[in-house]
């Protein structure tokens, strides 16, 4: 079996593409889970509004501001439709409207 | 009883380390020039940095990281560089002027010509760092600051007319030179908000190992302490306001400060007022140095802790050493501590937003705060203070330059 | 548990309990058929610098490099030997037999000891 090496700090940021070429968001989080005793990483989230929702939280705490509507959910990418053979130009293999927001 | 011991102890530290450089030459620049009428920028910035220091101590207390420590966390070394670089560059001008106070009060008091005092005035400031604890620092050089409060006596001996007084601190529009009058303003608002000041702040309930009951001394010593330092500022304003505006005397020389109070108590006063200036920016010099190795170290992940001996922690000795030794290099040269302070301290205003943003954005993070995250008021009055000092500092600086 | 949240960044106590650096990076293994597997953290200031700007990384890895045998690329935990506690992640080494001290132990021996009151 073939393996790669891949650096979670390198993919962090990079924009993420669809099978169509359009740009799905920022690769912002790596869900991690234990399967046959290893920890690997299942979900992929990728968000147009990943880094900002950290940012509205602290927003949404002030007078007024919570009415701004903030940008909707990050996507949550299964392992299995990650395409990171160039980790310079990661690419999903669905289109961006077939994607699961997370908590949908 | 220990609590009680360590409220007033906290409270008399942050009284007597809120006086520096920054502070007391603008408070006397804005009463000198404009009389009364600036109280109000140092009633708002005592506000701002009080809300930062109470925050400060209950992010520590209850996450038990330090604020560096979890910026880098939160937001990663490709954010962290950004605050990391801008407070160096500022915070090293400020430490500059703070090392030219010491300088200047030595100066004034020897008559020896003040580049002379830069080697040996670095040197006692990083013996005290590389040989004594984290406590002595605090609270020693802190207490002896409570010679400040000389500042407070001399105001009240001249009977001011606290009715004016009362009236400065509501802010009002500049009645004769605008520009100048924003600029001393925004002055006034970097010296009181020193982003060092609650950086340094979390590292101590660190070392002081501090938890979540902790909470209402932290809040005591916050905005008791904060406010008796503001109040000192107002005094220094009140001394120029009476002793200088009469007159159209300008504060543009740090030989003009021991005239604040001379005409009351003579050469006690002129005493007073070198032994002022001396003990609070030896202070600074101390607090400002072991804040930005914090800065560096507690991001990075080294080794760090004033408690520990140097060779514990070569890397966090090595970097305030580096850091004292820059700092000296700006008195060396020549610079004027006065110059200099006016500008780092416009600079601390313009740059606020950039040490406040993310710190604000911690304070409301739950997974390091659980149930203590801010409140309101707190989000507001901290962002609405540093935004608009930020806006004045952008603004007046540069119309400052053009002006003189 | 998410990586970018939980793991990277977050700061690193060696077996002895003293802090040993920030996790720097982490490394994954990708294989055919199967989701991708952590195998290490980084802590390294070569990795740390990679982050910033790979020239500035690959100049520190060229001068790191003539340290001795072994150095010159980013040092390596396996990600068995990490365990979590309390805010930070613990590894099951003393650090002091790890490149990671190499700066402190270097700078202690040729400066800070030479320093009186070091």
């Amino acid at each position: 079996m073939e393996t790669r090496e891949l650096h979670v700090e390198q993919l962090l940021g990079k924009k993420v593409r669809d099978t169509d070429g359009r740009v799905v968001g920022r690769l912002e989080e790596f869900h991690v889970e234990v399967v046959d005793g290893e920890h690997v990483v299942t979900e992929f989230l990728i968000g147009p509004a990943a880094a900002l929702a950290r940012v509205g939280i602290f927003l949404t705490q002030l007078p007024f501001f919570g009415y701004i509507p903030m940008p909707k959910k990050e996507y949550c990418v299964s392992w299995t439709l990650m395409d990171l053979t160039n980790p310079d130009r990661p690419t999903v293999r669905a289109r961006r409207n077939e994607l699961r927001r997370a908590d949908e | 009883m220990k609590k009680i011991f360590q409220i007033a102890l906290g409270i008399v530290t942050s009284v007597g380390g809120f006086l520096e450089i920054g502070s007391i030459t603008t408070a006397a620049q804005a009463g000198a020039s404009f009389g009364y009428q600036l109280v109000w920028s140092i009633v708002l910035g005592t506000v701002c940095i009080a809300f930062l220091v109470e925050m400060s101590g209950r992010f520590a207390a209850v996450s038990k990281h330090t604020i560096p420590d979890a910026m880098r966390e939160r937001f990663g070394i490709n954010f962290y560089v950004v605050p990391l670089f801008i407070l160096l560059g500022v915070s090293l001008l400020v430490l500059g002027a703070e090392l030219g106070g010491v300088a200047a009060a030595l100066e004034m008091a020897t008559e020896i010509a003040l580049p002379v005092w830069a080697i040996p005035v670095a040197l006692l400031s990083w013996g005290l760092l590389w040989r004594a604890s984290f406590s002595v620092i605090e609270n020693g050089v802190s207490i002896l600051g409570l010679v400040t409060i000389a500042f407070a006596v001399g105001a009240v001996r001249l009977h001011p007319d606290y009715g004016a007084l009362l009236h400065g601190v509501v802010p009002t529009l500049p009645r004769r030179d605008a520009s100048h009058y924003w600029f001393v303003a925004v002055s006034v608002l970097g010296a009181s908000i020193s982003p060092y000041l609650y950086y340094f702040y979390s590292s101590g309930a660190i070392e002081e190992k501090w938890d979540e009951t902790y909470l209402a001394a932290n809040r005591m010593i916050a905005a008791i302490g904060m406010s008796f330092g503001g109040f000192l500022s107002v005094a220094v304003l009140v001394l120029a306001a009476i002793l200088f505006h009469p007159h159209n005397i300008d504060v543009d020389k740090y030989q003009q400060l021991p005239d604040l109070l001379t005409p009351i108590l003579g050469r006690a006063g002129f005493w007073l007022v070198i032994a002022s200036l001396g003990i609070a920016c030896l202070g600074a010099t101390l607090e400002i140095s072991l804040a930005l190795a914090y800065l560096i170290a507690q991001g990075l992940g080294w080794n760090w802790g004033e408690d520990l001996e140097p060779r514990d922690d070569a890397r966090f000795s090595l970097t305030y050493t580096l850091i004292v030794v820059a700092a000296m290099l700006f008195v060396l040269i020549g610079l004027d501590p006065l110059k200099l302070t006016e500008i780092s301290m416009a600079l601390t205003a313009a740059s606020l937003p950039v040490g406040v943003f993310p710190f604000l954005i911690l304070m409301n993070d739950k997974k390091y705060l659980q149930t203590h995250t801010n409140g309101y008021l707190g989000n507001a009055v901290v962002l609405v203070i540093s935004l608009i000092s930020a806006v004045l500092a952008i603004v007046s600086i540069p119309l400052e330059i053009v002006g003189s | 548990m998410h990586l970018v949240a939980d793991v990277l960044d977050e700061e690193l106590l060696d077996k002895t309990g003293n802090r040993a650096g920030r996790v720097d990076g982490i490394v994954l293994e990708v294989r055919d058929g199967k989701p991708p597997r952590i195998t290490h953290v980084e802590v390294s200031p070569i990795t740390l610098l990679a982050r910033l700007n790979r020239r500035l990384a690959e100049r520190y890895a060229r001068w790191d490099r003539r340290l001795g045998k072994g150095r010159g690329v980013p040092f390596r935990i396996p990600w068995g030997q990490l365990e979590q506690t309390g805010k930070a992640w613990r590894f099951d080494t003393d650090a002091e037999d790890t490149p990671i001290r190499a700066l402190e132990d270097w700078l202690r021996v040729k400066i800070v000891e030479r320093i009186p009151g070091g």
